[in-house]
């Protein structure tokens, strides 16, 4: 039955939906699913649109789960005709060795020029503010000053000076009288060490849980 | 006929009953369905698929027995009509009913598994086979485990496969007497294929670099350290060290794998646990020469020696399958040599440290050259492999020199407050996990006569043999061998698959 639901999912309308309104570890498990679909799907004029499209909206939500090995090998699972052939696929494909290299000037490059469709460009969009955004909180991490060409290479404005300013500037960082940027640290996130009343409850009931247990064993 | 499948449609009577009417309604229904000849079962009846009449997940032994005697009967093309009937009862059946029909069972993945592979689509199989590992309980080793690993590794389906060996496994199973009186079919789950299962599952954390996990998976297969409580089928027991004296390839191997991933892990071998024998060690020793010479160059810290040494051992690497891992090592050479520069200094240009020529993958263009030194420690600094920042001394990059500044402080606080606590939930689970296996297994009938036979030999009573702490940690009473009726002692020790 799943397998008969998974022929009515396997669609661009299904694609669609998925890619423009759900979380990306949703998109990865319902594609997951439907793989089968694609894989016993021969890669034809009929059948393309479909397979490229499916297999680029995968990619994305691998790109956005962090998870560059599984896209590393989802690329081994397609096959390479097709991955040679497509221009979605291959530009998702170079996309990819890009990310997985840390190639950051021809990662954002791919991302502004490739010829992405419109189911898979909801995602694109969605990729390239989360990788902006993770790249300023690791520069934020990593450097105590950072050249502003550098940086605006490292967050995709390279020749838009106006917007890298705008950027950082949102951020706290400040251009020092040398003409360099340095970074705002960033605030702790999720499972740090907050101080919020929520997190010293979640903390409480952790080390009270722990107790318990010894107590037990 | 149709009284056939008003049989297969009746069963269960209602979805509301009992467990043991439920046990017993197995049973009447399994006798009906081991009665009723292939033929009949397989094919259909007046134009109507039987299979299209049953749900799987309610009449699943029917379900089940329909579908093999197909296979049976069609061989190969069977399943090429059948395989998305197979996914669709995978994905759906009922696991109390199927724990009962395990050998049928068995028999049906087995065909299923053979036609994924022989097409060359593992991956059909490998989403189908995850589900039916999580309907049973994914904690106690089943046939399906290497199996489905297997299809993973072919398919490269690394991220469905770390969903299930993430799940830490706490039981294995026991062949009891009963089962293999009354079907001779049941192949038991040896040894070797706990192993090939614990390799596989060290090569699925080695594809997605998790080098702790696999260094512990390799280290299940190393050495002699494995000891499994086998119920044998003369109803005593026996413990079966794995592997003995001796080594099996699939300890050669991984012992191979296990330098590297050392290597990628600590930038050293990982030491041998104690339990392998002198004679396994020495034969591991000699059949992995050449790894271990890889691995004294890496330690060394010198890169041209290191280079040397590489070049010699490039076709070793690809005869036993391990150049991705051997670049890998490779690359993580100049990450630990500049890990280890932080002993010696506080700063550091990343010119002064790409002069140190630590680049060995020999990919050349500007990997060794100041920028990828500097893209390489940040890469780092993201990983949290080092504790440092950098910095540019001005504003236009021709000009401008970027500095290392190594941090004496750890890594990060609050991330190693996150690793704590999810090795503390990890530990607790296991522990809880361990206690009812003591429970359970105490409470079996092979531990009892064993306990009897044990304090025969030794002439004292059966009770004070079981309250020798060393023999029976539990945490209760010895009331629960007269207040419970045998049967319900062993249902509930062949509870789960």
């Amino acid at each position: 039955m799943s397998s008969e639901k998974g022929l009515q999912k396997f669609s661009l309308a299904y694609l669609s939906h998925l890619a423009s309104s759900e979380t990306p570890p949703t998109i990865v498990e319902a594609l997951a699913d439907l793989e089968t679909e694609a894989a016993l799907t021969p890669f034809s004029s009929d059948s393309a649109i479909l397979l490229s499209n499916f297999y680029s909206i995968y990619f994305f939500a691998l790109f956005l789960c962090d998870d560059l090995n599984e896209a590393r090998f989802l690329s081994k699972r397609i096959p390479l005709p097709a991955l040679q052939s497509d221009p979605l696929l291959i530009s998702t494909y170079t996309l990819l060795r890009f990310l997985y290299t840390r190639n950051y000037a021809e990662t954002y490059t791919v991302i502004d020029s490739a010829p992405w469709s419109e189911h898979v460009s909801p995602l694109v969009f969605r990729f390239k503010d989360y990788y902006r955004q993770k790249t300023a909180v690791l520069l934020s991490k990593a450097y105590s000053s950072i050249s502003p060409v550098h940086a605006a290479v490292y967050l995709g404005f390279k020749g838009d000076e106006t917007g890298l300013q705008e950027y950082v500037a949102e951020r706290g960082w400040l251009l020092d009288e040398s003409g360099l940027l340095k970074p705002a640290p960033t605030e702790v996130e999720e499972g740090g060490m907050d101080t919020d009343a929520e997190g010293n409850d979640m903390r409480i009931a952790i080390l009270s849980g722990l107790v318990t247990h010894l107590t037990e064993v | 006929m149709d009284k056939l499948i008003d049989s297969f449609l009746s069963f269960p009577s209602s979805p509301n009953i009992s467990e043991a009417e439920l046990h017993k309604q197995i049973q009447n229904h399994l006798s009906l369905l081991n009665r009723t000849p292939a033929t009949t079962l397989a094919y259909q009846h007046a134009g109507t698929d039987v299979l299209a009449l049953l749900d799987p997940s309610v009449n699943s032994l029917a379900y089940l027995y329909v579908l093999v005697a197909r296979i049976d009967l069609g061989q190969k093309s069977a399943m090429e009509v059948a395989w998305r009937q197979v996914i669709t009862f995978l994905e759906t059946f009922n696991p109390k009913q199927v724990r009962c029909a395990q050998d049928i069972f068995r028999r049906l993945v087995d065909s299923f598994f053979s036609f994924a592979t022989e097409n060359g689509k593992p991956i059909i199989a490998v989403r189908p086979i995850k589900k039916a590992i999580l309907r049973f309980n994914p904690t106690k080793f089943s046939f399906l485990h290497p199996l489905f690993l297997r299809l993973c590794l072919e398919a490269k389906c690394y991220r469905d496969a770390a969903a299930i060996v993430d799940v830490d496994l706490v039981e294995f199973p026991c062949v009891t007497t009963s089962k293999v009186t009354e079907n001779a079919r049941v192949r038991e789950i040896t040894y070797q294929d706990v192993l090939t299962y614990f390799l596989y599952a060290g090569m699925i954390y080695m594809g997605i670099k998790e080098w702790r996990r696999a260094a512990d998976y390799l280290t299940y297969v190393c050495p002699a350290v494995l000891l499994f409580l086998w119920m044998s089928v003369d109803g005593g027991s026996k413990a079966i060290a794995a592997p003995g004296s001796a080594c099996s390839q699939i300890q050669i191997d991984a012992y191979k794998k296990y330098i590297l991933v050392g290597l990628l892990l600590d930038g050293k071998s990982l030491p041998i646990p104690r339990s392998t024998t002198s004679v396994a060690n020495r034969a591991y020793k000699a059949l992995s020469k050449p790894y271990e010479s890889f691995a004294s160059a890496f330690k060394a810290g010198n890169p041209e020696l290191l280079r040397t040494e590489v070049t010699q051992l490039v076709d070793v690497f690809r005869q036993d399958n391990n150049t991705g891992l051997a670049i890998q090592c490779l690359e993580a050479f100049r990450r630990m040599q500049i890990i280890a520069l932080r002993d010696t200094y506080v700063t550091l240009s990343t010119e002064e440290i790409s002069k140190k020529d630590l680049e060995v993958t020999g990919r050349g263009g500007d990997m060794g050259g100041k920028e990828g030194t500097e893209a390489v420690i940040l890469g780092m600094i993201e990983r949290e492999e080092i504790s440092a920042s950098l910095s540019h001394s001005h504003p236009n990059p021709e000009q401008s020199q970027t500095t290392v500044h190594f941090h004496n402080h750890p890594v990060d606080e609050s991330c190693n407050l996150a690793a704590l606590q999810v090795e503390l939930r990890r530990i607790m689970t296991l522990n809880k996990q361990m206690k009812t296996i003591n429970k359970k297994y105490g409470m079996s009938r092979e531990f009892i006569q064993y306990m009897v036979k044990m304090a025969k030999m030794s002439g004292s009573s059966v009770l004070a043999g079981m309250a020798e702490p060393d023999l029976m940690d539990f945490d209760y009473g010895f009331s629960w061998a007269e207040d419970e009726p045998e049967e319900a002692i062993m249902q509930d020790f062949e509870d789960d698959m």
